[in-house]
């Protein structure tokens, strides 16, 4: 019973940082440079999130023969010539599918 | 509301084409937290949590970094205070993703800005900025469906981790994070429209990957700040108009 009380403070913690900045207690505005700031949280943020994936394994840096590395350079060159989400996303996938079906079956033989 | 066509973006279209819209695009996203949900649900039966217990983080909670962390300290260590110090830790990015959304979401009623906060993960986040990228408005159906849909999947696979138990398969090996890599890359990439955002990105490629190669300090958050200065900093000198 008592870990439902600490699953319960733990939601109060993550919805307090969602919720923080959308509270209208005060009515401020966001001051300009702030604004110039936050308008790289998506691109920082977000790519902090994917570059390890694709550039680190074990803590090793991923080299040319890695399913993650080429595919994760497959979906970014995608993302440079197609200005659309999705047949990005497809074509990194579908490349990452095939490349770990080949370096699967190489181990395999 | 601004959704001009004159600064090239889409022409806008009806709540329910947004509502699918956004079914769609957190579709992948969704498929590759599958694995990291029934992990969750595993893990918290393992380390000895009831099936209410654990079905309760995922419900309440719902933060996949957190609910693993908070499960790790538990078992370490079983210290309480660093049970909350960790979660507010990996949660600090989710206020930025807050005041990001601040001047669309202010506007809206209590109830819609709650139900926005509590479906606001990283995944959301992402989506939603693709959404205004395309659309050049903050749509709150769009941002809810995408939100909803993902904590229905998220808690469906807590739902099937907790039913399997102890015995979860090696789902690391099937690279299922590859997918949300690729979702991410397909989202940021189109957004590098200014010399900033280049550099914010490229630096925050190569601080994400140093801080994670030598394992220092929390190179996720490390990392995006990292990035966002540089972006701040190359606007400023620069002299890039602001928004």
């Amino acid at each position: 019973m008592t870990f439902i009380f600490y699953v319960v403070l733990m939601a109060a913690i993550t919805f307090t940082c969602r919720y923080f900045f959308f509270a209208n207690v005060v009515n401020y505005s966001l001051h300009p440079e702030i604004k110039r700031l936050l308008k790289f949280t998506a691109p920082a943020v977000l790519t902090a999130m994917w570059a390890p994936i694709i550039f680190v394994t074990d803590s090793h840096l991923n080299t040319i023969g890695n399913a993650y590395f080429i595919s994760g350079i497959i979906t970014i060159l995608a993302a440079i010539l197609i200005p659309r989400t999705l047949p990005v996303i497809v074509i990194g996938l579908v490349s990452f599918g095939v490349l770990r079906f080949f370096t699967e079956a190489t181990l395999i033989l | 509301m601004d959704q001009g066509f004159n600064r090239g973006y889409l022409p806008a279209r009806s709540t329910a084409a947004y509502q699918k819209e956004a079914i769609i695009d957190i579709f992948p996203l969704s498929l590759a937290v599958i694995p990291w949900g029934i992990l969750c649900g595993s893990l918290a039966i393992e380390f000895g949590l009831t099936a209410i217990e654990s079905q309760l983080m995922s419900l309440l909670v719902f933060a996949g970094a957190v609910q693993l962390a908070s499960l790790g300290v538990i078992a370490m260590s079983g210290l309480v205070p660093s049970l909350f110090s960790t979660t507010f830790i990996i949660s600090s990015r989710h206020l930025l993703y807050s005041a990001v959304f601040r001047e669309d979401v202010r506007k809206l009623p209590t109830a819609w800005r709650m139900i926005i906060a509590f479906f606001l993960t990283d995944e959301m986040f992402a989506v939603v900025m693709a959404f205004k990228a395309r659309y050049g408005f903050f749509s709150k159906h769009y941002a809810l469906v995408a939100g909803f849909t993902f904590y229905v999947v998220w808690n469906i696979a807590t739902f099937v981790g907790i039913y399997i138990g102890g015995s979860i398969p090696d789902l690391q090996h099937y690279g299922f994070e590859f997918a949300i890599a690729a979702t991410f890359i397909a989202i940021v990439i189109p957004q590098v429209k200014s010399v900033s955002v280049l550099v914010s990105v490229t630096t925050a490629v190569i601080a994400s990957v140093l801080l994670t190669l030598f394992e220092v300090g929390e190179p996720l958050m490390g990392a995006s700040l990292i990035g966002m200065l540089s972006g701040y900093a190359t606007s400023k000198l620069l002299g890039e108009p602001i928004v």
